[in-house]
This record gives structure tokens, sequence and C-alpha cells, in this order.
């Protein structure tokens, strides 16, 4: 009798329309190094795939606009046919940056308490607009002494709008972790200098290329991978968030993921190791790709807090 | 001839193989053998002219050639352009794209530029491709003298393909050469009178729909362009900068500060929707509107796309209702864009974006009165101050009245062309014009008496006891039919509009088509001069005011007043001393004091219900005319005494008779039949009299004081120039008597109607046009009925159009006569109850009974 009165209330607004979703946005910049699997990372959200929205909070993942579609069409023709992505080139014209504008459908947390469902819809929206800047932004144009050239000028400014940056780094890329501080350190002063823009800034650290057995153990904790493995980087973030500039949090990710269920294994190929440690690698299997925790920074850019399932995922 | 060129810049180093690896992207170009690389040939790189799809190039290099189209006006030339797109590998193992540009000046160097790079592959097997080892470079490559242009004319199976008019897509084949797609695209583009573009060896194209050649590297290529092409239109000679449009909307999207951005915008304003549309959606407006997508980027994408694509208007109105419902933000985000997008657009192209402006608004409209976007939405669009709408405010005010004066003066001969609004709107108001206009203006009918409401013996007013009082739901039983109402509600969200934007004479306009009344606020903060007010004309309508129940009780002790007045006299003191015995001094004197201010507080002039429609103009005393204008006048009086003659003579062509108009003219130029002496305008001889001077003078000062306080003359001069002018045809209508006619026909119309059931008045209307012999006679707009506007341009027009009415009366009259039925003398009047008048409603009765 309860149930189906619960049922009864439940989703169901004064008007007997369920209520319209909560639409949360943000506007994000993905940087890190070349190579780092930003794009990679994009591809994998906007493809979403083999979805399983019954066990999934992820109910289904859209692109909004033709920048949000051409990721599709990468991921369908380069990714899944094993073969890797072009590096993005980098454009003088910041502009010119394609900007992924996509729309990720969740189930809603709370949707299932009785007290909050009346007026709460089983669904949240979270639209994002977010622009890949190419890998040489981080890894070059910012330690270029001519800080003042135009088109670092413009990647600032462009920067500055933005609620959120994910800055990827590569879990494997650990001797590099001086270099990604010193990097994101020069970059979060120049934001400061420059003033204007957002008023709190939410920048999310997600190691990509979890899959890799060295990350995949320790997946749950991404704080504590985060600290291990860039001890510099998660210091100067932590620096950045005391002077108030604003939040940060940890992720582990995977664009890839892994295959099977008791046994699993990454669902890659490695192709290449490179000079600096670097593992390179295409997608093993397209059939079974599931790809984990792209989401859950998104969310957490989005809202500023975590998603219990979504972290699980 | 040299050739100059740049490659895709990237640092790289040299492995031991002598192989190039890229260890990333500088952002610029390098191998550059000009000063600076032309800037229309940086767009057309920008614009994706030159770019093969990521992962598809092959070992083989793909190769595009076009014509880059310079500026005339800037003196910049056009240039021809090779790209060379070939394949390497980064330092992390990556596939890299990377492009060697060639480009020579002028649209006709494209041949020698292939015949060059064709003459290198037979040397080298291979095309001059990407190097960056040749960094050193900076010296244009002159062309060995070998090679030379060589003329290839397609065949004629190559024709049948190049003739069709879309991209011309050829299979592989070994046998090709760029020369050869050169002169085939050079065939093709001579034809269509396009700028040469090919491709050459490409897996797929970003931009296929924009090559008039294209010769792919597979079969599956074939397939796959061609399915491309197909969806797309064929635009190989835009001129259209689409990259700096698309990153001006990113940018204004992304809120950055971006007046170069709105400089863009408003630069292409001109150019068509359905590219605008494309620019749009390719930003994700479809998609925000379809799917509900509230982002801040979207509201500032919408926001623009509204401005620069009026038709999307309502749409957006509905959309950003929702938007500031899911965040309030929002609404903030909305109007800070607006204001921030008018600040820049007033400094570029103010005037194209007013038109803008004004055409979102006139698409709006038909989807108010469809009731598609709320009045509540539209007024918040035309009144929030950072609205950049808010600027066509007066302009639309300004239409809507310029239209409703048209329909008045024409009603249903109404000509859509001149309407300043979307003329579906008007639709059914001209439609049913006459059954508003003609059953509600009772005309003279309305007199006090039937006015006022009708208490019962219990004091509560008695239902439909008075044709013009209206019951509380609004509508007036004298309203028109229900049919007609049905159609003429969906004028009501003008009404409502026009109340929220405080044009309060708009919005009773509009109740009264819509509801048959006018809610008192409205009408009384339209009309505020009067507070009694219940009637006005406005726009050839008469507006009734809703009659409260207070008023009504006062009507009805009005009425009784002096009945009451006299029970009162009686029962006061008897009240007032009761009143004292039981309630006490103060409270009984308060509750005394009450009782007696209602019954005070009926005005102390004759009862009347205040009627607003024009009173005949009353005529002030005569004011001299300045010396000035008087001297004038005299020495112009000659044209002036030919003019009245001819008015005279016009309506009297009997000599004898004319005396007797003088008399008319007098009295409606100074409302004093023997004030202005016939003789001097009929008597050629009365100039020698020696009261001439003093007669003329009085003439002039009388055409002065007309022309002044009765036509409003801005100049009045004291003269009358001709037989057609405004003074002139003032006195001929005062004289035609035309202020009874205009009486006279509304009550005609109403009486058949009346009598014959099931006869709509415009029928009568049209009958009785017929009948007089002029089907085009002008109703509205007062001509008959209705205000005319106060400036002289019209006046003069709305004189000619009552001076058809008097020719078509005084037409009929003799026709009447001739044919023995009429015994009158035509006169042009039309007076109630005369012959004329009579015989017109017998014959009007006859054509319009059922039997």
């Amino acid at each position: 009798m309860l149930s189906k009165w619960l049922d009864k209330i439940k989703h169901k607004s004064d008007d007997g329309q369920p209520p319209e979703p909560e639409q949360l946005s943000a506007t994000v910049r993905v940087i890190g190094d070349r190579s780092s699997g930003k794009t990679t990372y994009m591809a994998a959200l906007a493809r979403w795939p083999n979805a399983d929205p019954d066990i999934s909070p992820v109910q289904t993942v859209t692109p909004i606009n033709t920048d949000g579609e051409s990721l599709i069409t990468k991921a369908k023709n380069i990714l899944e046919q094993g073969e890797r992505l072009e590096p993005t080139p980098l454009n003088a014209d910041v502009d010119e940056v394609k900007d992924y504008s996509i729309r990720i459908m969740l189930k809603n947390e709370f949707s299932w308490h009785p007290l909050r469902a009346r007026d709460t819809s089983p669904y949240v929206m979270l639209n994002i607009s977010c622009k890949d800047y190419s890998g040489e932004f981080f890894a070059d144009v910012l330690h270029r002494s001519q800080t003042s050239s135009s088109l670092m000028r413009d990647y600032i400014q462009d920067c500055l709008q933005a609620e959120g940056i994910m800055m990827l780094v590569d879990g494997l890329s650990h001797r590099k972790d001086p270099q990604y501080a010193n990097g994101l350190d020069k970059l979060l002063k120049t934001l400061d200098r420059q003033g204007g823009g957002v008023e709190e800034r939410r920048i999310a650290l997600v190691l990509t290329k979890c899959e890799q057995p060295e990350l995949w153990v320790n997946r749950s904790r991404p704080q504590k991978l985060a600290k291990s493995r860039f001890p510099q980087v998660v210091q100067t973030l932590q620096t950045w968030k005391q002077l108030g500039s604003g939040s940060i949090d940890y992720f582990t990710s995977s664009a890839f993921g892994m295959m099977g269920k008791r046994y699993p294994e990454p669902n890659i190929t490695n192709i290449t190791r490179d000079r600096g440690g670097i593992k390179d690698c295409i997608l093993k299997n397209p059939q079974v790709w599931k790809p984990f925790g792209l989401v859950a920074p998104i969310y957490w850019l989005c809202t500023g807090e975590r998603h219990k399932d979504l972290d699980l995922e | 001839m040299k050739i100059h060129e740049f490659s895709t810049g990237i640092n790289f180093e040299i492995t031991p193989d002598k192989k190039w690896i890229s260890k990333g992207f500088t952002g610029d170009y390098m191998n550059v053998t000009l000063k600076e690389i032309p800037y229309k040939v940086e767009r057309a790189i920008a614009n994706q002219l030159f770019a093969v799809v990521e992962g598809t190039t092959s070992d083989q290099p793909a190769v595009i050639g076009r014509v880059v189209r310079g500026d005339i006006e800037l003196g910049e030339p056009d240039w021809s352009v090779v790209a060379v797109v070939n394949r390497g590998r980064d330092d992390r193992g990556r596939t890299v794209s990377v492009s060697r540009f060639f480009l020579a000046e002028g649209a006709d160097s494209l041949a020698m530029i292939a015949a060059w790079m064709d003459h290198i592959k037979r040397k080298t097997r291979s095309f001059p491709t990407f190097n960056p080892s040749n960094e050193k470079r900076t010296k244009p490559i002159t062309i060995p003298s070998e090679v030379q242009v060589s003329a290839i004319e397609p065949n004629l199976e190559a024709k049948v393909v190049l003739n069709e008019p879309k991209t011309a897509i050829f299979k592989p084949d070994e046998n090709w050469t760029l020369s050869g797609i050169n002169a085939y695209a050079n065939y093709k583009a001579e034809t269509e009178n396009q700028p040469v573009c090919w491709a050459f060896n490409v897996e797929a194209l970003e931009k296929p729909w924009k090559f008039i050649l294209i010769q792919v590297a597979s079969v599956a290529a074939f397939t796959r362009i061609q399915g491309i092409i197909a969806n797309r239109r064929f635009r190989a000679a835009s001129n259209i900068d689409e990259a700096q449009l698309q990153s001006a909307i990113k940018r204004l999207m992304n809120h950055r500060e971006a007046p170069d951005a709105v400089q863009v915008i408003a630069d292409y304003l001109d150019i068509d929707q359905e590219y605008w549309d494309e620019l749009f959606d390719n930003q994700g407006a479809f998609n925000a509107i379809r799917q509900k997508i509230y982002a801040p980027n979207y509201v500032r994408l919408l926001t623009l796309r509204a401005i620069v694509i009026p038709d999307t208007l309502p749409k957006f109105l509905t959309w950003i209702e929702g938007a500031k419902l899911s965040n309030q933000r929002n609404q903030n985000i909305y109007l800070n864009f607006q204001f921030s997008l008018f600040y820049h657009f007033t400094t570029v192209q103010d005037s194209k974006l007013k038109i803008k402006l004004a055409e979102g608004i006139k698409v709006i409209l038909p989807n108010l009165i469809r009731q598609n976007i709320t009045a509540n939405a539209v007024a918040q669009l035309l009144t929030e101050e950072s609205s950049i709408w808010s600027s066509c405010l007066n302009k639309l005010v300004q239409d809507i009245k310029a239209d409703l004066d048209l329909i008045c003066q024409y009603g249903q001969s109404t000509s859509e062309a001149l309407l300043k609004c979307p003329s579906e709107i008007w639709e059914n108001l001209i439609n049913y014009w006459i059954d508003i206009t003609a059953e509600n203006n009772p005309s003279e009918d309305v007199s006090p008496e039937n006015a006022e409401g009708v208490l019962s013996e219990n004091g509560l007013p008695e239902n439909g006891l008075s044709e013009n009082v209206h019951s509380e739901d609004g509508l007036s039983e004298d309203a028109p039919s229900k049919n007609t109402i049905s159609e003429l509600e969906i004028y009501k969200p003008l009404a409502e509009l026009f109340k929220k934007l405080e044009e309060y004479k708009l919005s009773a306009y509009f109740y009264q088509v819509s509801e048959g009344i006018v809610p008192k606020d409205v009408f009384q903060a339209a009309f505020s001069n009067d507070t009694d007010a219940r009637e006005t004309d406005l726009f050839g309508l008469l507006l009734q005011r809703q009659i409260t129940m207070d008023e009504k009780i006062i009507d009805f002790l009005r009425k009784k007043k002096k009945r009451i007045e006299s029970r009162i006299k009686f029962i006061f003191p008897k009240l007032l001393y009761a009143s004292i015995l039981i309630c006490g001094g103060m409270l009984g004197g308060m509750l005394i004091e009450d009782r007696y201010n209602i019954l005070d507080a009926t005005p102390k002039q004759p009862e009347q219900v205040v009627h607003h429609r024009e009173d005949p103009p009353t005529t002030p005393p005569l004011e001299d005319v300045p010396d000035s204008i008087l001297t004038i006048a005299k020495d112009s009086f000659e044209t002036t005494r030919k003019s009245i003659q001819g008015i005279v003579s016009d309506f009297e062509s009997n000599l004898d008779k004319q005396n007797e108009i003088v008399p008319k003219i007098s009295k409606a130029m100074t409302g004093n039949e023997g004030l202005l002496h016939a003789g001097v305008i009929l008597n050629d001889d009365e100039a020698k009299n020696q009261n001439f001077e003093k007669e003329r003078n009085k003439w002039i000062q009388a055409i002065y004081n007309c022309q002044k306080n009765q036509l409003k003359f801005a100049n009045p001069d004291g003269k009358i120039d001709s037989v057609d002018g405004v003074t002139a045809n003032a006195i001929k209508l005062a004289v035609y008597e035309f202020h009874e006619t205009q009486k006279v026909i509304p009550q005609l119309i109403k009486e058949i109607e009346d009598k014959e059931k099931g006869i709509k008045a415009s029928d009568v209307l049209n009958q009785l046009r017929t009948k007089i012999g002029n089907n085009r006679l002008s109703y509205g707009g007062g001509v008959i009925v209705g205000e005319r506007n106060n400036q002289t341009q019209d006046l003069k027009k709305l004189q000619k159009l009552q001076l058809e009415w008097v020719a078509a009366i005084k037409s009929y009259q003799a026709k009447k006569k001739d044919e023995d039925k009429l015994k009158q003398e035509p006169n042009g009047m039309l007076k109630k109850n005369d012959a004329t008048y009579k015989l017109l409603k017998q014959e009007l009765e006859q054509e319009l009974s059922p039997s």
C-alpha cells in the first residue's frame, strides 16, 4: 500500500507532469601534456560505447553541436578501427578550437527519496561545453618566454571564461611531475594575474589511462594515487586552493577501460614505448569497449560534489 | 614565374634514417618564402578548404588546388594555391597530417603550379611533399624553363560528368596528372563561372561540397564523398568566411569581450537565412531548443540567433521562459548579453540591426494572437531595460496605429500592401470590420436614457434592461454575434500586451474588438481626461467602458433622484433623530453623513452619459487677421472669390438661387448666417461699392479664422486658392451638410439590419454602396464613422472620400429623379426621413429582403 502510494506521488508535480530535470552546466577547458589522452577522453565520452543505462547512473550521452558530433565520428572511424587519434593542431585562433558541447543525462541520486521525490525529476542533466586545447599549449606555449604573445593572451582569455579546468595527466608519465607542476603553476598564476572571468574555478586533476595495471589497482583512491605519482602537481593545486582561488579534486579514468569481469584486463594493445616511459596503446576490442571514470569529473565540475555511483563506475 | 611556399609549423628531429619526427606543432607556419602569407589564403585554410579528414591520409599524398580570390578594392591579388597533405609520425608514435602549400600570384597560375608538380613527379617519382629540413628556405621556387602548360581538353565522356551542376567526382586512375585534373576543373569552372578548385587522390575531405572536381583515392571514397555531397548544397563559389563567422558566434557564446565578433556578425547580417540557420545549428541551436538545454552559452547563442534570424524569435521566447525558470542566473545572462551586444552593435551596423529587430517583432505578432507566446513574454521583451528589442516599442506602436487607421479608412477594402504589420494578424479584424463598427456604433441612438442602468423594485439592476449596459461578464448584448466574437477573441492577447506596455488606448481598442467592452481601469487610463466618460471613438470604433455595479446603482439613483431626495427630506430628520438616540452622537452622525454622501455624490449638472464623439465645432469670436497676412490675402482676394464662386455653382447651378448658398457658407465659417455679404462674391461689380473693402475683409477674416480654428492650419492665410483645397472642401462639406449625412447613414444601416433578420451590417453597407453607384466608398476613418488623424494631409484625403459620398448621393438623386421616383432636387444630402432617405431605405429593404 505504502509503496503504491509512494509510486503515485513519485516523480509527479502538482499538475501531474513529471518535473523538468534539473540542469547543471559547466564550461570546461581540458589541458594537459601532448598525448595525455585529452581528445581520446572526449571521443570516448561522446561515443559512450556499450552503454548500460540499467546499471550505470549515466543514462545517455549526446553531442549537442557539430564539434561534439565529430567526436563520435573520430571514435568510430579511428579508435574503433584500432588507430590512434592524430595530435590536435595548435590553432592560432582559440575561437577556431573545437568546442565540444555534450549533454549527459544521469539518474538523479535523490530521486528515490520519498520526501524529495514529489518535486524531483528522476534525472539530472549535465550540459558541458568543453574545449580540448592542443597539448602544445600546456607543453610548449606556457613555457615560452614571450607570454604576451597574442596566441597566449587569447588562450588565457578563453580559459578565464571556464568554470572548470580538467587537467589530464597520463598516469604513467609521473617522471614529468616537476614539468607538469611548473606548467600548471604558470597557468594558474597567469589566470590569477589576468583576473576577471568566473569567480570560483574548479580544477579536476584526472589521471588517464588507468586501465594500466599499476594504476587500475588504486583507481578508487584517486587522491592517494595522484599524491604518490604527481606530488608536485598536487602540491601546486593545494597551494592554489589554499589561496582561496577555487576548489580541486582528483579522479581516475580510462578511455579504453577493461575487458572481462572476473579477471579484468586492459582493453588495449600496446604499440610503442618511448623514451619518456610513456606507453602508447590502441583499443583492442571495440565490441566490449567500456571506458570508466569519464563522467565523474564532469559531474564534480558542474556541481562541486562527488557522485558516489559515478565514482564506483 | 615564381612559386612561393610555406608549411605546417612543427618542432621536429631528423632520425638517423633521414626521416623527420614531429615534436609538436608550433602554431605557426614554417619554411615561408613570402614576407607575409596572404590574408585570404590564410582564411581559406582556416575555412578548411585545403583540409582532408583526420585519419584518411595515406602514404601517397593528397593534393588540393584552389584559386583563392583576392580583394580588388583592397588591391589584394588572386592567388593560386596547391596544398600537398601527407602524413608523418610524432615522437609519441602518432600519425601527424602536415601540409606543404605552394602558391603563385594570379588565378591563371594554378595550371603552371600543377605542371611544375607533374614535372617534379616525373623526375623524382613523387610530388614535392612536406619537408621540414627545408627550414632555411627563404626564396621562392623558380620554375625551370622546360615546364610548360599544355592544353588539355576533356573528352566527351568526361564532359558529361563535368557539365552536371554539382561536384564532379572521378574514380582513381593512374593516368591522372595534376595538369589534367586542373584542366578539367578549369573547363567546369569556366562553364559555371566559379573559381577553380580541385582535389586529387583524397579519401575524405572536410568540405567536399566546396570543390568543383574531386579525384578520389579509392572506390570507397567515391561512394562516401558522393553520399556527403548529395545532402549538401553545392557552394564552391561562396565567398563567405564561414570560419570567421563560426568563430564570432563561438566567441559571443563564450562571452568573451568581443566587439570584433559583433562587427563580423554585423557585416554578414544580410546573408541568406539558410546559411545562418546552418551556422547556428552547427553550434547546437536546434538541439538546444528541442532538448531544452538551458546552459548559459546557449542563452547567448539563441539570443544572438533570435536577433540575426528574426523568424526564430517566437520559439526563442518560449525557450527563454523555460531557461529563466530553470535557473534564475539565466535571466541575468540573457539581459547582460543583450546589453553588451546592443552596445557593440550600435557602434557598427545600427540600421541593419534595427531592421532585424523590427522584423522579429513583426514575426511575434501572429504568434501572439495564435497564443503560441504569452503577452507577458512579449511585454518583457519590449520593456526590459536591457532588452535589445526595447528599441522597437515606439515603432511597433506607431505601426499598429497606422494599420488601424488604414483599416478604419478602408475597412474591407484595405490593401494588404499598405499594412505595416503582417496582414495575417488583421485578417479577422478586416473581415468583420463592418460588423464591428456598424453594430458597435449605435450612433445617435445613444442617449442618456437608454445608457443608464435601471434598477428593479428590489434595488438590483435588471438583466438586459438597457442596450448599452454591459453585463459583468464583459459582453455587450449589442456586441457582434457569437461567431464574430470567436473570430475576434484572438485580439485579446494584443489587448493584454498593450495594457502591459501601458499603451492603454491600443489596449482599450483591442479589448473592445475582442471582448466587446473595455475594462474600466484600461478605459480610464487611456482616456484620463474625464473619469466619467463611458464611450469614446478610436480608429473608427466606439469604445465602450465596462460599467460597474456601483455605477449602475448611481445611475439608478440619478434617475430616481428627485423621488429619493424627497423621501430623504422626509426621512432624514427622523433618521437623524433615531440615530442620535440609538447610536450616540459621533457614530450616528457618521452614518448619516455616509448615507447622505451617496446621494449627494451625484453630479450637480444635468445627468447625461458623457459622449465623446466629436461635437460640431463651436465658433469662437473671430480673431483679427495679422496685417502681413491680410495684405497678401487682399491681393489674392480675386482668386479666393473665384474659388468660392466655384463652390457655390457646384452646389447650385441656378444663378438666381446662388444667393441662398452664401448664408450657408457664412454659417459654416463664422457660425452666423448673415455675417458675410453675398454680393462681394457673386456680384462682379461689388468692388465699386463703398463697403466692399469692409465686407471683403470680413470674408478674409472668416476664412482665416476657419483655417486656424476649425481646420487647425499651422499657417492660416485667409485665402482660398482653389476649389479643391482643404478650405474649399471644408466649405463644400458644410454646405452639403455632410455632418447630417454622416449621422444618417449608420442609422439607415442599422434600421435595415434590425428589420431584416440575418442580414449583416456589412451586407447592408455594400448594398448601399452599390445602390448609390460607388462600390469603393469609404466608411470608417472618420469618413462616416470613427476619428481622423489630425494631419492636414489626411484631412485632405478624408474630405475627398467624404465628397465621394456627396457625389454618389447626388448622382443617385439625379438618377431617381429621371426615373420619376424622386421629386426632390439632387442636393447630395441625406437627411433623416427625407424623400431620398425613404426611397433609399425602401430600395435597400427590397434588395436585401430574403423573399
